[in-house]
């Protein structure tokens, strides 16, 4: 069976400053995040060639 | 908001069964580079590497996915073990030559073709990219794509077409002119607009440099930043 070709990825951190955004058509620039957990990937770097979404979420 | 240390996310995990992938965006750094102002907020990225969609989670659609998954690899580098071990570590590297010769080398059971056809459409897409963004007349896009292209996919046909794409540039007055614009408007774009008169002041610096360059990218990039920006004031 093949196997799915996007992974979700939640990434948790605190909301960022006002900042203006890249939009749809950028490239991603090299993600530093730290200590990824429920995946053998040990660094964003790992995803490359798959499609990733990426989800922002926080708890409280 | 979510200051929390490792303890309190995992516990939120177990509690909430979460089985997704998770890593932490320390200081907000990618948070902040996509702009996220409220959460949930999503951000899809397709198999070049390239922002394919953003937004609520809930607005996500089948043909984002469709879109950006044509041309992914079947599996994850990290699942890449035995005879496509030699692929994977090229790919890591970016060094797109190595990657094709050693994908075909593998056989129908290491999914070779597979495999192949995906690094092969790893190369397509970036050329595809670079000549998207000369197209539309994004230079600084295209000149940064270009030159690491040239590197990435050096020994491959693919990599004259880079080649010739930065050349041009080099070459062509207005391209190196509006380049100044774009790099002009990236530094608007990393300020801080936390107050309100660093928002007004970011507009007005951003309709000054639209009208240094009408009819260029730098127009429409402006455009679109006074849009986001008029949206934070929208926001209070």
């Amino acid at each position: 069976m093949r196997a799915k070709t996007w992974i979700p990825a939640l990434v948790l951190g605190l909301l960022a400053t006002p900042a203006l955004a890249q939009g749809v058509g950028s490239k991603v620039p090299a993600v530093e995040l730290a200590d990824f957990t429920q995946t053998p990937a040990k660094s964003f770097e790992d995803f490359q060639g798959r499609a990733v979404l990426i989800e922002f979420f926080a708890f409280w | 908001m979510t200051d929390e240390g490792a303890s309190e996310t995992e516990k939120f995990v177990e509690e909430t069964s979460m089985r997704y992938a998770y890593a932490y965006d320390k200081g907000g750094k990618l948070a902040r580079y996509f702009g996220v102002r409220g959460i949930p907020h999503s951000v899809l990225i397709d198999a070049s590497g390239t922002v394919a969609w953003a937004g609520h989670p809930g607005s996500l659609e089948d043909r984002h996915i469709l879109a950006a998954t044509a041309g992914a690899l079947p599996k994850p580098l990290w699942e890449w073990n035995g005879a496509a071990k030699a692929v994977k570590t090229a790919l890591l590297k970016r060094d797109f030559k190595t990657a094709l010769a050693q994908a075909e080398k593998l056989g129908e059971g290491d999914n070779g073709p597979e495999i192949l056809a995906a690094v092969q459409g790893m190369v397509k897409a970036r050329v595809e990219t670079l000549k998207a963004a000369q197209a539309k007349g994004d230079y600084l896009a295209a000149q940064t794509t270009a030159a690491a292209l040239v590197k990435e996919l050096a020994g491959l046909p693919e990599a004259a077409e880079a080649s010739a794409i930065a050349a041009a540039i080099k070459a062509d007055p207005k391209a190196l002119e509006v380049i100044k614009g774009q790099q002009k408007l990236a530094k608007i774009r990393g300020r801080d607009l936390t107050k309100r008169k660093d928002r007004v002041e970011a507009i007005a610096d951003l309709r000054k440099l639209r009208g240094e360059y009408l009819s260029t990218y730098v127009e429409v990039e402006a455009d679109a930043l006074i849009a986001q920006i008029n949206a934070m004031q929208d926001d209070g």
